[in-house]
């Protein structure tokens, strides 16, 4: 695979997963770009890895919760908003939006977990693969996930 | 509407978002990055100018020498002890540094160092392991497990709650499963063991369910007797696993309560291999999405992660003063 459809392929999830955790599109626009920049310098090494989707989401997955690259991304992308783009033609409904801010407030492995199952319907293998976590540890996470979920959301959990 | 459905939900609506998202021409993106480069030069040299500030700060207003302080069993030469259901573990001064050691469930030890004001033993210690079993792959597979510890009594932890089965452990003691409510939902039970005043429950679910691979009743009594335990002169526990179990690992030590905004330490055993995106030696500051502070890193020597959360002081004094490093001392004898 070439870098540049590796890029097209994978471009929107990356954002997706960024913005999940992040909780700003703009932010996660700005991250997705640093982590497929630094996927290019090594694009020789990555290239070769099993499954070089598995690792641009590793990486994305840590730079959305990293604070300081955040707060300086955040001034980059608010800076650019205003002469960039507007917002996104359909926005994410109030309930859903809720939930999501709900899975950002959990701790970071546990938010990682949740946003790539559901997000990405991925299975705990993959979830395991992708975060460098052992498949029983990504269970824990879950587990943890939705019983703090189903406390401050007030849900049924089943 | 259940927690499973609404997550779903919330996921299905988040796909739908990603249509609107206008994917950029690859060479854009480069031809930005070549450009912000001149910009973090730039900014890399005033962060490396103010890093030296900061170290002739820390290095004018550093503690004094033999500082004596009271953390509540974690201070200097402190015996070990107890802060609610965790191990605080003995330590000793060394200069003007507490040294606190950890061992591990598998028994690999290190040793953290840091400034008394950091307090870090009277936080207590918490290990938390793994053991893979592969004894069946359908329905779903089985039987991996996460082996959590705690240091209290199956009585502090259960109170008078009977265990729904006993099975017969390693040495002939009784392995309780017990259902994990109140303490967390319903749905998961716990094999209970009790080595010396080390709690350790694996994890079960009481049925299949999306993420879950509930153990037959044969599976758990295999269980039960094929992990071992016991406990080090100086407090640790010490754990092993007989077959069919096996690849007994360490995953997530936790030094200090696992409550949002608490001061934590978490180690990670052999979690920076050359080549990982998280192999980073540098110190890199993080926010939890709380709004939680963080610093984390990768030792080099150890190959341990080392993530630091909790209030923001707690965090500035990890980063610049806590270390760790192999143990000096031998591996403690087995009791």
């Amino acid at each position: 695979m070439d870098f540049e459809a590796f890029f097209l392929s994978q471009y929107r999830p990356v954002v997706g997963l960024a913005a999940l955790l992040c909780g700003n599109r703009s932010i996660a626009e700005d991250l997705a770009q640093e982590a497929f920049v630094s996927a290019h310098r090594r694009w020789e090494q990555v290239s070769k890895y099993d499954d070089p989707p598995a690792w641009i989401r590793r990486v994305v997955a840590n730079l959305a919760v990293s604070s300081v690259r955040r707060k300086v991304r955040e001034v980059r992308a608010l800076a650019r908003l205003g002469q960039a783009r507007g917002p996104s033609s359909r926005e994410i409904g109030a309930e859903d939006e809720g939930y999501w801010r709900a899975v950002r407030a959990l701790p970071r492995r546990q938010a990682q977990c949740v946003a790539l199952r559901y997000l990405e319907d991925r299975s705990i293998g993959d979830i395991a693969t992708i975060l460098e976590l052992a498949p029983s540890t990504v269970r824990v996470h879950l587990h943890h996930a939705r019983s703090t979920l189903a406390r401050r959301l007030g849900e049924i959990e089943e | 509407m259940t927690l499973e459905t609404r997550a779903r939900l919330a996921g299905e609506a988040a796909r739908r978002q990603l249509g609107a998202i206008v994917v950029p021409d690859p060479s854009e993106i480069l031809l930005r990055a070549r450009r912000g480069r001149r910009a973090r030069l730039a900014f890399s040299a005033a962060a490396t100018a103010t890093a030296i500030a900061l170290v002739a700060l820390a290095l004018t207003t550093r503690e004094p020498r033999n500082v004596r302080v009271n953390v509540g069993g974690g201070g200097p030469s402190a015996k070990a002890g107890r802060v609610e259901n965790r191990f605080v573990p003995p330590t000793r001064a060394e200069g003007n540094r507490i040294v606190m050691p950890v061992a591990l469930p598998t028994g690999r030890r290190v040793e953290l160092m840091y400034p008394p004001s950091l307090a870090l033993a009277g936080l207590g210690f918490n290990p938390e392991a793994e053991a893979s079993w592969n004894a069946r792959s359908a329905p779903k597979p089985c039987c991996d497990r996460t082996i959590l510890s705690s240091y209290v009594s199956v009585r502090d932890a259960y109170g008078n709650a009977t265990p729904i089965k006993t099975y017969p452990g390693f040495d002939g003691q009784p392995v309780g499963l017990y259902n994990g409510a109140p303490r967390t939902t319903p749905k998961v039970n716990y094999l209970v063991y009790q080595f010396g005043p080390w709690l350790v429950e694996v994890v079960d679910y009481d049925h299949a369910q999306a993420f879950g691979d509930a153990m037959t009743d044969q599976e758990r009594a295999i269980w039960a007797r094929s992990l071992v335990g016991d406990v080090t002169p100086d407090g640790f526990l010490r754990l092993e696993v007989r077959s069919p179990l096996t690849r007994l690992r360490s995953t997530d030590d936790l030094i200090g309560a696992p409550r949002a905004g608490s001061p934590q330490v978490e180690l990670f055993a052999d979690r920076c291999s050359p080549g990982s995106p998280s192999a980073v030696a540098s110190r890199s500051r993080f926010v939890q999405g709380n709004g939680e502070q963080g610093v984390a890193w990768c030792d080099r020597a150890t190959r341990f992660r080392v993530s630091v959360s909790g209030p923001s002081q707690f965090v500035d004094i990890a980063e610049h003063g806590l270390a760790i490093r192999p143990a000096t001392a031998g591996p403690a004898p087995r009791k």
